[in-house]
């Protein structure tokens, strides 16, 4: 069979032209992504040059002045680029740490429920925060969070902190809003991909253990973890790939000039600095390099996760 | 069968997708490609616009106008308002308005600007447009001179202006030699004793205290800052507005960082018993004709380290530093009394006309040496970032002459404040002026002013003022309050005048500038509230200096220097 197949490959392999006559629809089909791509994706990176130039409207992308690396050496001489990247990489490991395990064992619990009806229900109401925008929530943060009558503060109060509590001014209480209302919003989300996958195993599996007399923890640990544990490093790999983007829209949000020292992240400095001050070069550089550290980082999550468990992209 | 019509399906699908997207391409690179006669085809693009389809050649009358305008938050589009259609129908012209206002005003002003020609608009109206945009726009082309066009037949009424103020030119024209943007004349103050005239702006910040609650306490107007402190203290312990509640009084409010409308609301003439007030966004302060950088003087490290005293002991509102204009005044508006001290450009707009009584200024403090200083605001006259035309007009001169039009004093006083009728009464009085129409309930003079008053190059002189309007109520009584109150504390009214900087004097400053404003207001934020600027202070000037803060004062030293030499 194996033998059959193999030699099927090597003689369409032997022209491709021939393989895409016969196959054309197919083909056809996959010339939607590749242009897609092509267009979106690669063809507005000729804009990256404007790192090195130093940009004006008039002269345009292409007719800038080339001033090299001067942008990169203004943001590395900056007294708050250190400060930025530890922020931003320390919120996006943070985020990960917290916000990574938690829909796993959700839905592992979940998937236990033996009511369907009750489980389904919690999966809707869990699922609910999420479409709440990022805006709204924010919104939602800063009033429950407010010093004069906050729903949090006044709880703390009753539980004996002490007056006037100002999370959301105070640059130690920033990861934590940020990751804690992270998890509301989206941990019940990001179990459905794992239900999805639980409700795939073989009940059958199931149903042998309990036979043998496994009880309800040895199933999870020997039949159900086993079963996530590719999909968990394909999660994982796919939120290295976003490490140094963390979302811009929250964190500026929160942004108060008292938290700065802990919120101010690559991203909110990018904005400020280019969609503000109209710094394009500058900005551009920044981001640049933001995306550069990105690519290696996800080179080395993945390369990582090949040698410990054989689940790669690239 | 069946496999055909799926064949057909997918081929179908696929052929829109890419006819598509290679419409989309198509569309981009003409707007990169061709930027200088970007502007033409894409009018005859837009053939629902039917006046600009017959494209006009050079000289030909254009008659509709793309205007990016600036407007305040609560302003309906500029096409609705009355004052705009007067205009219009003078000149017999159209224009396609895009109107944008608060914080987005400056992400999209700088998109536009970016973008290329193509979406260019033929004029930036009230835009606020920092020297540095003119000076790049100007000197690349994207913006084109306009001191042809400043004469008596495009513009008479602007030459009208000028006749009683010919210095207004000089101030708009850039190190170039060229005149980019149009003047705005915006003049009111007063005559000070010493015989000058002093501007509403010199100082924003009023002090203002409750004085019912100062008899409840049994205190006099304090003099000096140890007496406002005893004040503060028993206000925070007792429980002056007497309902109950010991805890609702706040001592003290104000706005702090430099945004949220902390101009007229930030606490700096508290400062002034330490020896300064910093009224400038810009943090420049000048002394004997020597420029310095206030945030980096010890009279404000002594100010902010005093403070942070007071912050400790809850006199301070913790919500100094999050909140906006809005709630600041919803604290003053409330059932309750609540606040003792605040800062504002006047009373009643924050506490309400009824609890106005209530309050009084708190005159400028002495301070533990028994002395005071008070630097006065740097204000200005004419500005220049009000009217730009771009390359993309072609017949600036009916547009030019269209917006002259604001320039003559009817138009230019319903252009400030709002229509006849609606700001100002129907008819104006025996001796042909204009007064302020009466408010209706729960009305406020600046709410209606801002819904109903077009954003752009005015005159606002001081002869105009009861020749053609009387000056607002509210304004004649800020500058009877500065003449008569607050500069009795006015030791040195020198002040940073309106100088022009060259090329690379706006380069240094635009480069520098607003990340040494960043920096300074989060320190002090910071230091208000934690403390630590005595051990941190030292760092703070070195990384001031690291950062170009040298460069930045000599650049407006240098300008001062020049400015001062041309007065000789």
């Amino acid at each position: 069979m194996s033998k059959l197949k193999s030699a099927t490959a090597v003689q369409a392999g032997h022209s491709l032209g021939r393989r895409i006559a016969k196959h054309w629809e197919y083909y056809l089909l996959l010339l939607i992504p590749i242009v897609i791509t092509a267009v979106f994706k690669y063809a507005p990176i000729y804009g990256v040059q404007i790192a090195f130039r130093d940009f004006n409207p008039v002269d345009g992308f292409f007719g800038s002045e080339w001033v090299g690396l001067k942008w990169f050496e203004r943001f590395f001489s900056n007294y708050n680029s250190t400060r930025m990247i530890t922020n931003t990489v320390l919120l996006s490991l943070y985020s990960i740490l917290w916000t990574f395990p938690i829909p796993i064992v959700l839905s592992l619990f979940i998937n236990q429920l033996k009511n369907k009806k009750f489980q389904r229900v919690t999966q809707t109401v869990i699922y609910a925060p999420h479409f709440i925008s990022v805006m709204v929530l924010c919104g939602m943060l800063r009033i429950f969070l407010s010093p004069t009558g906050g729903l949090i503060s006044t709880l703390a109060q009753f539980l004996g902190a002490p007056a006037n509590l100002n999370f959301i001014d105070s640059s130690s209480a920033f990861r934590t809003i940020y990751i804690s209302s992270s998890i509301w919003q989206d941990a019940g989300w990001g179990t459905i991909i794992y239900l999805a996958t639980l409700s795939s195993v073989d009940v059958s599996l199931h149903e042998a253990a309990k036979v043998d007399g496994a009880n309800t923890w040895q199933r999870i640990l020997h039949i159900d973890i086993p079963v996530l544990v590719p999909i968990i490093v394909i999660q994982l790999i796919m939120s290295f790939g976003s490490l140094m983007n963390v979302g811009f829209e929250k964190a500026f949000l929160l942004q108060t000039p008292l938290n700065k020292e802990t919120s101010e992240i690559i991203s909110t400095y990018v904005y400020e600095q280019g969609l503000l001050k109209a710094m394009y070069s500058f900005s551009t550089a920044v981001n640049l390099f933001n995306t550069a550290v990105n690519i290696v980082l996800l080179a080395v999550v993945n390369w990582v996760c090949k040698r410990l468990s054989d689940v790669s992209f690239i | 069968m069946k496999g055909i019509w799926k064949r057909l399906a997918a081929l179908t699908l696929v052929l829109a997708l890419v006819a598509g997207l290679a419409a989309c391409t198509g569309g981009d690179n003409s707007s990169s490609g061709s930027s200088s006669q970007g502007g033409s085809s894409s009018s005859e693009g837009s053939a629902a616009d039917s006046s600009t389809a017959s494209t006009p050649d050079d000289g030909e009358k254009q008659t509709s106008f793309k205007i990016f305008a600036g407007v305040s938050e609560l302003s309906p589009d500029n096409s609705e308002k009355p004052i705009v259609q007067q205009m219009n129908e003078a000149k017999g012209v159209t224009i396609e308005w895009n109107c944008v206002s608060g914080d987005t005003l400056t992400e999209k002003k700088n998109l536009m600007l970016n973008a290329g020609s193509d979406s260019m608009p033929d004029a930036f109206m009230a835009a606020q447009l920092k020297d540095a945009e003119i000076m790049t726009c100007g000197t690349k082309g994207l913006f084109i001179p306009l001191e042809d066009y400043i004469n008596e037949e495009t513009m008479p009424n602007l030459m009208s202006v000028l006749e009683v103020r010919p210095d207004a030119l000089a101030a708009c024209t850039m190190p170039d030699g060229h005149i980019y943007t149009l003047p705005n004349f915006g003049e009111m103050g007063f005559e000070y004793k010493d015989g000058n005239t002093y501007e509403i702006g010199s100082i924003p910040q009023f002090t203002c205290i409750n004085t019912k609650w100062l008899k409840a306490v049994n205190k006099e107007m304090p003099k000096t800052i140890d007496e406002l402190h005893d004040v503060l203290v028993e206000f925070k312990n007792q429980d002056v507005n007497g309902n109950g509640d010991p805890n609702d009084e706040i001592p003290l409010s104000f706005i702090f960082p430099w945004d949220n409308g902390a101009w007229c609301a930030n606490m700096t003439t508290l400062w002034a018993p330490f020896g300064c007030t910093d009224y400038n966004e810009d943090h420049r302060a000048i002394k004997d004709g020597k420029v310095y950088y206030q945030a980096a003087s010890e009279e404000y490290k002594n100010a902010l380290a005093y403070f942070h005293g007071w912050f400790e002991e809850g006199l301070i509102d913790i919500e100094v530093f999050s909140q906006d204009s809005s709630q600041y005044i919803a604290k003053g508006n409330g059932e309750d009394a609540r606040l003792g001290t605040f800062v504002w450009w006047e009373i009643p707009e924050v506490v309400g006309y009824d609890r106005a009584e209530d309050y009084a200024y708190l005159p400028v403090l002495d301070g533990p040496d028994g002395t005071h200083h008070v630097n006065l605001n740097q204000t200005s006259t004419v500005s220049r970032d009000q009217f730009a035309v771009t390359s993309a007009c072609k017949d600036p001169k009916t547009l030019l002459n269209w917006v002259d039009q604001m320039y003559d004093p009817m138009i230019s006083m319903q252009c400030n404040y709002g229509p006849i009728g609606v700001f100002f009464d129907e008819t104006p009085d025996e001796k042909g002026v204009y007064n302020t129409i009466e408010l209706k309930e729960g009305e406020t003079e600046g709410e209606l002013k801002s819904k109903s008053e077009l954003l752009g190059p005015t005159r606002q002189l001081t002869e105009d003022y009861g020749k053609y309007f009387y000056m607002e109520a509210r304004a004649q009584q800020r500058l009877d309050d500065l003449r008569d109150f607050w500069f009795n504390y006015v030791d040195s009214t020198e002040s940073y005048p309106n100088v022009v900087y060259t090329e690379e004097e706006i380069d240094v400053i635009n480069d520098r500038l607003s990340d040494l404003k960043s920096f300074t207001e989060e320190r002090a934020s910071h230091w208000l509230r934690d403390g630590g600027i005595e051990a941190e202070w030292d760092q703070y000037l070195k990384d001031l200096d690291s950062m170009g803060l040298q460069d930045v004062v000599g650049a407006w030293q240098s300008a001062y220097d020049r400015y001062a030499e041309a007065l000789k």
